[in-house]
């Protein structure tokens, strides 16, 4: 599945990766750990509360399934201004 | 009412942009604005010659459109505006510049205020300061920034 970057996970990982993370992996939840597993070094962050997943144009939690035909973001902490 | 925001690739002027929001801001009998301008300097004393804001293509914009729109709704304003840069910023140059107008000074001052302190914890850009050389050409990384605590202090007393 297509799954983009931003910020310093960007920076660590790729901002857009196509990822088959292996069964049963069928939750946000899932992939994370998935994810983390993958990509050691960021496994905190990226299984932590502080990183939200985006699908379309909501932030989804933990246990939402997965759709392994949509693309799902990961966003650090944001810092504007 | 009208708030409205830009994401620069670019640098912009300030001065410009004051220029052009007080001209649209007929009538109003107060116009307030801040800029927020590159540091050579980060909070830990290392040289930044450059800040990259990463951005995301749809939601940074509506995360300023949400901020603007609710500073028009909050204060007695009847214009408020945000430009903010995107990319590469070199030190010294802008990267964000905000404005509100309104027919006294209190709403457009805190309504400037207000902008900000949501601008630093809820717009959606990540911020990483890059030392001599710039981060995307090799010269040092930095760090990536996140909100102080100070930073959510301000935020949460609106």
């Amino acid at each position: 599945m297509k799954i983009i970057f931003y910020g310093k996970l960007a920076e660590t990982i790729g901002r857009e990766i196509y990822f088959d993370p292996a069964p049963p992996t069928t939750s946000v939840g899932e992939l994370r750990t998935a994810l983390a597993k993958a990509w050691p070094n960021c496994a905190d962050d990226i299984t932590g509360p502080r990183v939200k997943a985006l699908i379309g144009d909501d932030f989804v939690g933990d246990d939402t399934p997965l759709d392994r035909s949509m693309l799902i973001e990961f966003f650090p902490p944001v810092s504007g201004g | 009412m009208s708030g409205t925001v830009y994401l620069a690739e670019s640098p912009f002027d300030p001065a410009n942009r004051l220029r052009e929001f007080s001209a649209a801001a007929t009538g109003c009998g107060a116009i307030a604005s801040f800029t927020g301008v590159t540091r050579a300097g980060s909070k830990a004393g290392n040289p930044v010659s450059d800040l990259f804001l990463d951005h995301h293509p749809r939601l940074t914009l509506v995360s300023m459109r949400e901020i603007a729109e609710a500073a028009l709704l909050r204060f007695e304003v009847s214009h408020s505006e945000i430009a903010h840069r995107c990319g590469h910023v070199a030190a010294g140059e802008p990267i964000v510049f905000v404005a509100a107008a309104s027919a006294h000074r209190r709403a457009a001052l805190e309504a400037v205020d207000y902008m900000m302190d949501r601008l630093k914890t809820d717009a959606m850009f990540w911020k990483r300061e890059d030392g001599a050389g710039g981060g995307g050409d090799g010269g040092r990384r930095g760090e990536w920034i996140e909100p102080t605590e100070q930073d959510y202090r301000d935020r949460d007393r609106w």
